[in-house]
């Protein structure tokens, strides 16, 4: 359109004169180039701007699928796994966040004591920017720095989330049992009173069911005498507590001395919003009543049991109870020691000498543990890659150090004397004197040379200690300095360049550079689709060539069978070719041809339908073409440009359908080998809502080349047949 | 009449061949994988081989005989199991013999077998129906949501051709299309989770029974990211015909015989340019139907696209057998619908008619 408003501008007669009046030019050769279908076909698409664009950005994708992973060195099959989950970094200054590499950290356990960073904590306090905010909180997740510097809270006791064979709950009871105690027969003081946290049932009771604990009573199973074992006989008629191991426990053979049975010392208590505490006085007392230590000696020894009485509903509900305290009293000092007032330190030796869980099915976690939170921001590339203070080298370090020739000198200052040279490029030593190392010495000055200013693991020497040197040469000499990791993580051959890793996409949960994984994914995918749509693009020119060049009954059965192997869903083909011959690439190529070759066959049979009946075949033929000379010759090229179009528009919709698939089934398709780009995505999947920066820039990317791809395949279709021009765009 | 009554039954005929042929060589193929049964007992597993001799796919072996210990003997069984200390041995008959007895099943009871993992010893085909409505109900709801807002996005592109408001719905429509849906769920999960107690899974049953709010809530992500992918196709279709419509003699004879823009538009070109639309709408309304395994998987839909991929990881053959004739199925009529329904909407397009 835009040609017809060319060329309307006149300006004399002259463009009026017919420019080979008279002339004879029949004979004379064309002066302009004859212009091909393809050369026509490219002004065309030159023309379209959007797609010229696409095609650039589709180009330096590829690119970047083919050189990223060569070029970019860092090591993603053994990565570093203190990287792991690092923000992508795009700048090495501090843009208040942005892609810096930085982040704010809310919840950070401090010590309470010092308010300050714990040193076995998660985040490194050297990374730390600025200052620390502290605030007093809860914590309801239970790891070391809880563990550590957690105090109060209560142990939350669950029930037990173990499920029959059917599929339905079996409500075997879950609780707490004390460490074992001594109870001597004529004390009737002993009492045991459990203490709920306060307010905890009505801030976490589910609306509409029920939940009952009781106190109970555990013989040792060791102190097993015949009486005792009549006595529990006798009681499991009539507790409610026992658990009825008929159930199809013919065939489960279990150690009945692992049974434990539970006396229970009171009645169950339904818990309500009011219920703060429960209490047995006068144990001793009550197992006396029941009959339960007739024939005992002076003392006996057991556990008390905190039981979650289970309703039978009890996996819907989900239940817990919290449990503040406990106070044992008795004149036995054992007894005593089955209280805690501090749950978080009860919890933390929860199954280790302090209390243990009565049933392994038994859930329990801590619940509102005291902590400091810190709040600050952190950079997290400098916690991974940063420089360490008080890091131990050993003496081989540092003499590999000096071999590469990154030491310039190493000297220091001992207790009595003064400056001890211990190395020195200039003075023409080869390795360091260690029987010169004082015995202790705190200024040490290390002189690195240009190189290992680049390369040097060991920035700077705090201390340098030699012990027993004398006779017996450095055999223990102790350095602590400050080390670079990421020049350390370099030596290794962990990262690529010997400087601050910048990770473009930021690392996944096993601190693989995750713009290396998405290219390499991507490499993968961009093959699956090119050779797939190469091998589509043969098997479907030649059917489709013989069904249309032939026509009748070859087309009509070719057609038949299409229809067919075409009615199968591409799914459930690729499901079939994977469960029988494995998941690989090659597999998944194989799934991919099977029917893919089908709309390029279709095209080119509707190609053949087009051209074979034209004027210029059938000249051809009568000048004695053969069928291959008309097929090869003068049908394809005129037809060939839909059929590029289909092919070049295919390997979007390869990549396209094998990132779903390889989404959906990551554990049936997992390529050996190479990883694809549906799989890079598959894995980032989890991390959506605690690290997005994975899946939005690896789905950025899968956005851009599929536009990219359909933007270029729109504009050469376009330019191949004009006529089509804005069907759809 | 007569031709299209005919052209109808020979295609519906060849369908039924076709899907027997695809789901007999699917049966076949999928027999070469032995059953994996995933019971967690001796119980479970006897009652699931017993069912498999029931079914006619297995035989016991006899252990009284002579000829069933010498069988034994030669490890020609496929599965051992031990009850009570006996041992029972379960061979399957040659895989012709099974499907045959597969096909009789089908064809008499309507039984396809057992499940092996997703629930053992069930019936496959209850599993498939227990799960079907929670497939249908969203595919419904987002097909009766897109088909409005596609046309209207593509009526309005078109009549607004070469503009800003047109390039926009364009490029948006070109970025939505280009997109995979599972990027698509993954940014919607990404901006809803922001907002607090909104569900980003699918609920259980008993807590949107319990909170009709979240029950409504749980389908804006699933509903959205369904939706987003059939309204741009809708729109960009309805663009593109409507825009071949407008630029037709037909409609510039209307104008100049004095209807208004508005006139012509409704009453010739829309009309015109529903022609293909219809047809598409079947279509996409089939194609979400099976197209939604990614959206049930990873928002935890209990429909047959999630139950497929928990069938296939857990190598449930029965399962996925009946998952495969149903996606068969449905891909096979929706051709044959979509066909019909372009003679049905364009009288003037017969179907089959010879040239």
């Amino acid at each position: 359109m835009e040609n017809e408003k060319k060329n309307t501008d006149f300006e004399s007669a002259q463009d009026f004169e017919f420019v080979q009046q008279d002339a004879s030019i029949h004979d004379q050769k064309f002066e302009t180039k004859p212009t091909t279908y393809f050369k026509d076909a490219m002004k065309r698409f030159v023309k379209n701007r959007s797609s010229v664009v696409a095609g650039c950005i589709l180009f330096v994708l590829i690119a970047m699928a083919i050189i990223v992973p060569v070029a970019n060195k860092n090591d993603i099959d053994n990565p570093v796994a203190a990287a792991r989950y690092l923000p992508p970094k795009w700048f090495d200054g501090d843009t208040g966040g942005f892609m810096d590499g930085t982040g704010y950290v809310e919840k950070a356990i401090l010590d309470p004591s010092t308010n300050n960073l714990p040193s076995g904590s998660f985040y490194k306090s050297y990374a730390v920017i600025g200052d620390i905010e502290s605030t007093q909180s809860y914590s309801d997740t239970w790891d070391e720095s809880v563990r550590n510097y957690g105090k109060n809270g209560a142990i939350r006791l669950g029930n037990g989330s173990s499920e029959n064979e059917v599929g339905i709950f079996e409500s075997e009871e879950s609780g707490l049992l004390s460490p074992v105690v001594q109870l001597a027969l004529a004390d009737s003081s002993v009492s045991y009173e459990v203490t709920f946290y306060p307010e905890s049932y009505a801030d976490n009771h589910v609306e509409g069911t029920e939940i009952a604990s009781y106190i109970g009573w555990v013989f040792e199973a060791s102190e097993e005498t015949p009486d005792e074992t009549e006595a529990l006989a006798e009681e499991s008629t009539d507790t409610p507590s026992e658990d009825t191991p008929e159930e199809g426990g013919e065939e489960i053979p279990e150690d009945p001395a692992e049974e434990l049975t539970i006396v229970p010392l009171m009645d169950p208590l339904s818990l309500t919003d009011e219920t703060t505490s429960m209490e047995v006085e006068n144990v001793v007392g009550i197992l006396q009543e029941g009959g339960y230590l007739d024939g005992a000696s002076e003392q006996v020894s057991g556990r008390f049991a905190i039981v979650y009485d289970a309703p039978v509903d009890a996996a819907a509900s989900a239940n817990s109870l919290y449990i503040q305290s406990v106070q044992a009293r008795g004149t036995t000092s054992s007894v005593g020691a089955a209280s805690f007032s501090n749950a978080t330190q009860a919890y933390a030796s929860l199954n280790a000498g302090g209390y243990s869980r009565l049933n392994e099915i038994s859930s329990t976690g801590i619940y509102h543990s005291e902590v400091t939170y810190g709040a600050f921001r952190y950079d997290y590339y400098e916690a991974a890659f940063g420089d360490v203070a008080g890091q131990e080298f050993t003496k081989n370090d540092i003499d590999t150090y000096v071999s590469h020739g990154w030491i310039e000198s190493l000297s220091c200052r001992g207790r009595v004397g003064g400056e001890i040279a211990l190395f020195s490029l200039s003075n023409g030593d080869t390795a360091i004197d260690w029987s010169k190392a004082p015995m202790t010495s705190t200024s040490v000055t290390l002189v690195l040379t240009a190189e290992g200013d680049t390369y040097c693991p060991l920035r700077s020497i705090q201390t340098l200690r030699a012990i027993n040197l004398g006779g017996d040469v450095g055999t223990s000499v102790s350095v602590y300095g400050t080390q670079s990791l990421y020049r350390l993580l370099y030596e290794q051959d962990k990262i690529g360049s010997c400087k601050m890793p910048k990770y473009f996409f930021g690392t996944d949960r096993n601190g693989k550079d995750f713009f290396k994984l998405v290219f390499s994914g991507l490499l993968t995918s961009l093959g699956l689709g090119l050779l797939s749509s190469a091998i589509n693009i043969v098997i479907g020119l030649i059917w489709g060539a013989i069904s249309g060049y032939f026509g009748g009954w070859v087309d009509m059965l070719m057609e038949r069978f299409c229809e067919i192997l075409g009615g199968m869903p591409f799914i459930v083909m690729m499901t079939l070719i994977v469960l029988l011959l494995g998941s690989n690439f090659w597999t998944f190529l194989l799934a991919l041809c099977l029917t893919g070759w089908m709309g390029v066959a279709a095209e080119t049979r509707r190609q053949f339908y087009r051209y074979k009946r034209r004027e210029y075949v059938l000249a051809s033929r009568t000048l004695g073409a053969s069928d291959t000379r008309l097929i090869f010759k003068h049908i394809l090229p005129n037809g060939i440009g839909p059929i590029i179009t289909g092919a070049i528009l295919m390997i979007p919709s390869v990549i396209f359908t094998e990132a779903n698939i390889s989404y959906l089934l990551p554990s049936a398709l997992a390529f050996s080998g190479s990883q694809s780009f549906g799989i890079t995505l598959s894995n980032v999947q989890g991390d959506l809502q605690n690290y997005p920066y994975l899946i939005v820039s690896a789905s950025i990317v899968m956005a851009l080349i599929m536009i990219c791809f359909n933007l270029f395949g729109n504009g050469l279709r376009d330019a191949f047949n004009p006529a089509l021009k804005g069907a759809d765009e | 009449m007569k031709d299209s009554t005919k052209y109808v039954i020979e295609r519906i005929l060849f369908i039924l061949l076709t899907a027997f042929i695809v789901l007999s060589v699917t049966y076949i193929l999928l027999q070469c994988m032995p059953l994996e049964p995933n019971a967690t007992n001796f119980t479970e597993e006897f009652r699931f081989w017993q069912q498999q001799v029931t079914l006619g796919f297995y035989y016991e072996i006899d252990t009284s005989t002579p000829e069933g210990l010498e069988a034994i003997a030669n490890h020609e069984y496929e599965q051992m199991v031990t009850i009570n200390s006996q041992n029972y041995y379960f061979a399957p008959y040659p895989i012709l013999v099974r499907y045959w007895k597969w096909l009789v099943n089908v064809v008499t009871k309507w039984d396809w077998g057992r499940s092996t993992s997703v629930a053992l010893n069930q019936s496959a085909i209850s599993i498939i129906v227990m799960r079907l409505p929670a497939s249908m109900k969203l595919n419904i709801i987002s097909i009766i949501i897109s088909v409005p807002l596609g046309l209207g996005l593509g009526i309005w592109a078109a009549l607004k051709k070469n503009t800003w408001i047109d390039s926009l719905i364009s490029t948006i429509i070109m970025i939505f299309i280009s997109v995979p849906s599972f990027v698509l769920i993954s940014f919607l999960l990404l901006g809803f989770g922001k907002i607090p107690g909104f569900p980003i899974r699918w609920p259980s049953q008993a807590n949107a029974a319990a909170d009709p709010l979240l029950a409504f809530e749980a389908y804006i992500i699933p509903v959205l990211s369904l939706s987003f992918g059939s309204i741009c196709s809708f729109a960009r279709y309805t663009r593109a015909e409507l825009c071949e419509v407008m630029s037709s003699e037909f409609l510039l004879l209307a104008r100049t015989k004095g209807l208004t823009k508005g006139q012509s538009v409704v009453r010739h070109a829309l009309r015109n340019s529903l022609v293909p639309i219809v047809p598409m709408i079947i279509s996409q309304f089939i194609s979400i139907l099976s197209g939604s395994m990614v959206l049930e998987q990873i928002y935890g839909i209990p429909g047959i696209g999630s139950l497929f991929v928990t069938a296939l990881t857990g190598k449930d053959y029965p399962v996925i057998m009946v998952d495969m004739a149903i996606y068969t199925l449905i891909g096979l009529f929706a051709t044959l619908i979509v066909d019909l329904s372009y003679s049905i909407v364009d009288p003037r397009i017969r179907m089959g008619a010879k040239k």
